[in-house]
């Protein structure tokens, strides 16, 4: 027996490839959507994941450090370090803001951390970590920064020393590492500007600046550009510590704010992105839809211009079994065209996007799958089509 | 033209294959099919730097301030920042408000007990006179009564007189004693006013530059409250802060390159002075006092970089810094075993300013290991070698 559809697909070769190209493109456009999606729940979880962290110690009463703000004395991590189960701990700044960098505005989150204690990024793509205590910086390559570059924050130039990957914060903002003991200066310390008028300020009010003595104004003055506050301790447990004990712990007797791995991650993907991956999920379930529709009617509409040929088959003796499975083999390679132009397309154009676009297999999988369904129910219609077909109509009737 | 049909049909057969290949290339690269792309390097031995990285300010050893010692208003500042200065030269003077009227004062009560000596004097002279008179009197009288030429009576009175010029004399000198006095305290108590006065004159005990002017002519200030500052150039140097965990190797005469802020890479050169006895608790670092060898610029408060150099480079094996990580509380690195990543713990020495991790066990010459990953290694993980990230 003859492959009627590998016949039919042959002869109008180029029309059924476009076809299936086009749905790619759909098909592709639906992927991204979807890798969109991940991408977003991958960027809050990024963060937990690349702290290498177990236990997040926060302020009394915030979901800090990354929710809410939250604000620890820098000596804290002492009585921390003693406490039982504790393996490591790090004291960690963040904050969000822009670098200038050779004529270019990149918004990132500065990291303060303490070289080798946990806050620090696990893995490098290129340079070296951060060694010396000061004005050295590394990168997430998303930055944009190379090694060697010099980089101004504040009142500092940074020398960046090495990049990263996927260090980034829940918001999708890249990462730059710098020592912690200038991170808590960059926080406090204000352009010169606002550090002058304040002087001035101070100097008028009469109860900081009493005649008489002299030495009050300096001491006010210093206290308030010295700053030994971190956003947050984070901590390693000892090999088989539970962190939930040592997190009890900590808030129990300590007065402080303790999140597992577990309570961080819920924060975040629950509390903090989940409206933002909501809306682009609902945005997926629509464009899933429209896509199956539109498969559906080109698959019919190409049925429908097969009518006549269809209506010969039918004449020359052709029986409803061949034509339906002709049609839906007809429908299903365009299907797999589609998934497959589209699983490259979509491949292709990820690292394009300026937020992270996470491809999952499962995704794709799922895509395969839904994509053969909707073929083949969309044929179903084409055939309904085709075996009505009065073969008259082949002879001009 | 069948030539051609059948090039058309080739086309046709390619494209359904090259579609295929582009999806299974799609396929391999993402998603946890793919090996992880990772730098490998060798294990090399070579000379390693030993240096300790340390920010400071330029401070002057001894900052001489200069101000009153009693609270006053400044009359008049002869010296400005900037202006070299020399042991014991007048910078700037108090208002001595009514110092100089009390000096008049004094000097006139001076004068005046000067006087009161010369009067209790004569007075003294007086009374001598008297007294002589009175004994002579006295001793003829006695004489003229031992003849009976007069009544015992006379006699006796005359004696009497005698006896209180004597007692007169000897008030008279008692004052003389204390008109002397009086004008010792006279002149003790305008030498007090002089010296008061004195002190009022702002000097430099010391030679130096003025380095900064805190008040002007006109501005009440109180005791011991700055007016002008005064340093010695020679005694410039830099308080350096170095992170406690690097401050062991530090000692007294190590070289050190400086680099000034605004200087930019222009380094200058120095040596460690001392390490100051007491460390800072809070920030966990030593401070460490850095003379220049050379001539050192009078930028003081300007943010330095210091680099120690705590010992001769050293031949030792060694890996670059970011290919050491920590796994299961243990140092080491990752290696490549038949494709797969494998993690094999290391004994690390000093790490150098430009990244460069000494081995001092685990690890054999020539070996290679991972250095750069895009993602956490962890064992078992399936690997690419590629040139770079």
């Amino acid at each position: 027996m003859i492959n009627l559809a590998g016949r039919d697909i042959r002869h109008h070769g180029s029309r059924y490839i476009f076809t299936g190209m086009g749905l790619g493109l759909l098909i592709a456009l639906t992927l991204s959507m979807a890798g969109i999606y991940r991408g977003l729940v991958d960027d809050g979880k990024a963060i937990i994941d690349n702290s290498g962290a177990d236990i997040w110690v926060v302020q009394q009463g915030t979901l800090g450090p990354y929710a809410e703000p939250s604000a620890l004395h820098d000596d804290i991590y002492r009585s921390l370090r003693a406490l039982p189960g504790v393996a490591d701990t790090g004291n960690v700044t963040y904050q969000t803001m822009q670098v200038r960098s050779a004529g270019k505005d990149v918004r990132v989150m500065v990291t303060g951390i303490e070289p080798n204690a946990p806050g620090t990024p696990l893995y490098l793509v290129s340079g070296r970590p951060i060694i010396r205590g000061h004005y050295e910086a590394v990168a997430d390559v998303k930055t944009g920064f190379k090694t060697g570059d010099r980089i101004r924050l504040r009142h500092n130039e940074y020398t960046v020393v090495g990049t990263t990957r996927r260090m980034v914060s829940s918001g999708g903002d890249p990462m730059l590492f710098i020592p912690l003991r200038d991170s808590q200066e960059e926080q406090f310390v204000r352009d010169a500007d606002a550090v002058v008028t304040d002087r001035l300020r101070l100097a008028q009010n009469p109860r900081l600046n009493p005649p008489g003595s002299p030495g009050i104004l300096g001491a006010v003055e210093e206290n308030q550009v010295s700053s030994h506050s971190v956003n947050a301790v984070l901590l390693r447990v000892a090999k088989g510590a539970d962190p939930n004990a040592v997190a009890e712990t900590v808030k129990r007797w300590k007065r402080l704010g303790a999140y597992t791995k577990e309570e961080m991650t819920d924060i975040l993907v629950v509390k903090m992105i989940a409206v933002s991956a909501r809306q682009i999920f609902m945005f997926l379930v629509i464009l899933t839809l429209v896509s199956t529709a539109i498969i559906a009617f080109i698959i019919y509409t190409l049925t429908i211009g097969k009518i006549r040929e269809i209506a010969v088959l039918k004449l020359v003796g052709a029986s409803s079994r061949t034509i339906a499975s002709m049609i839906l083999q007809e429908a299903l390679g365009l299907g797999l065209i589609g998934f497959m132009f589209g699983k490259v397309v979509a491949t292709v154009w990820a690292p394009y996007f300026p937020k992270y676009v996470l491809l999952l297999p499962q995704d794709s999988l799922r895509g395969i799958v839904i994509t053969m369904i909707v073929s083949a129910l969309a044929s179903l219609l084409g055939i309904r089509a085709a075996l009505q077909v009065d073969p008259s109509e082949a002879i001009g009737g | 033209m069948s030539r051609l049909a059948g090039l058309k049909r080739k086309a046709w057969m390619a494209a359904p294959a090259a579609l295929i290949s582009a999806f299974v290339w799609a396929a391999a690269t993402s998603g946890p099919l793919a090996p992880v792309k990772v730098v490998v390097a060798r294990a090399e031995s070579g000379p390693l730097e030993q240096r300790v990285f340390g920010i400071g300010t330029v401070e002057a050893r001894y900052v001489y301030t200069i101000g009153p010692t009693q609270p006053g208003r400044i009359a008049r500042l002869l010296a400005d920042q900037g202006d070299a200065v020399k042991a014991g030269q007048l910078l700037g003077e108090m208002d001595p408000v009514d110092l100089d009227e009390r000096i008049a004062a004094a000097e006139a009560a001076r004068e005046k007990s000067g006087g009161a000596r010369a009067v209790a004097k004569a007075q003294v002279e007086q009374a001598k006179n008297r007294y002589d008179l009175a004994a002579a009197n006295a001793e003829r009288y006695a004489r003229l009564r031992d003849s009976a030429t007069i009544s015992a009576e006379l006699a006796e009175a005359k004696v009497a007189d005698a006896d209180l010029a004597k007692a007169v004399l000897t008030g008279a000198e008692a004052a003389l004693r204390i008109a002397g006095q009086e004008i010792e305290k006279a002149a003790a108590d305008l030498q007090s006013l002089r010296v008061q006065k004195n002190y009022l004159r702002l000097v430099s005990r010391y030679d130096g530059v003025v380095v900064s002017r805190d008040a002007e002519p006109g501005s009440t200030v109180v005791a011991g409250q700055s007016v002008l500052k005064v340093v010695d150039p020679k005694t410039l140097w830099i308080r350096a802060r170095v992170d406690q965990a690097d401050a062991g190797a530090i000692a007294p005469g190590q070289e050190v390159l400086i680099t000034l802020r605004s200087l930019g890479q222009h380094a200058l050169k120095g040596k460690v002075s001392r390490i100051e006895m007491l460390g800072d608790s809070v920030t966990v670092e030593r401070v460490v006092d850095i003379d220049f060898t050379g001539d050192a610029p009078l930028r003081l408060g300007e943010l330095a970089e210091v680099t120690i150099n705590t010992a001769p480079a050293k031949n030792a094996l060694h890996v670059p810094a970011a290919a050491v990580k920590k796994a299961d509380g243990k140092t080491g690195i990752w290696k490549i075993e038949g494709g797969k990543t494998v993690f094999c713990a290391v004994q690390t020495g000093i790490t150098t300013l430009d990244g460069k991790t000494e081995i001092t066990g685990g690890l054999r010459p020539d070996e290679s290991f991972i250095v750069y990953s895009p993602v956490e290694l962890r064992g078992g993980m399936s690997v690419k070698q590629v040139k770079t990230l």
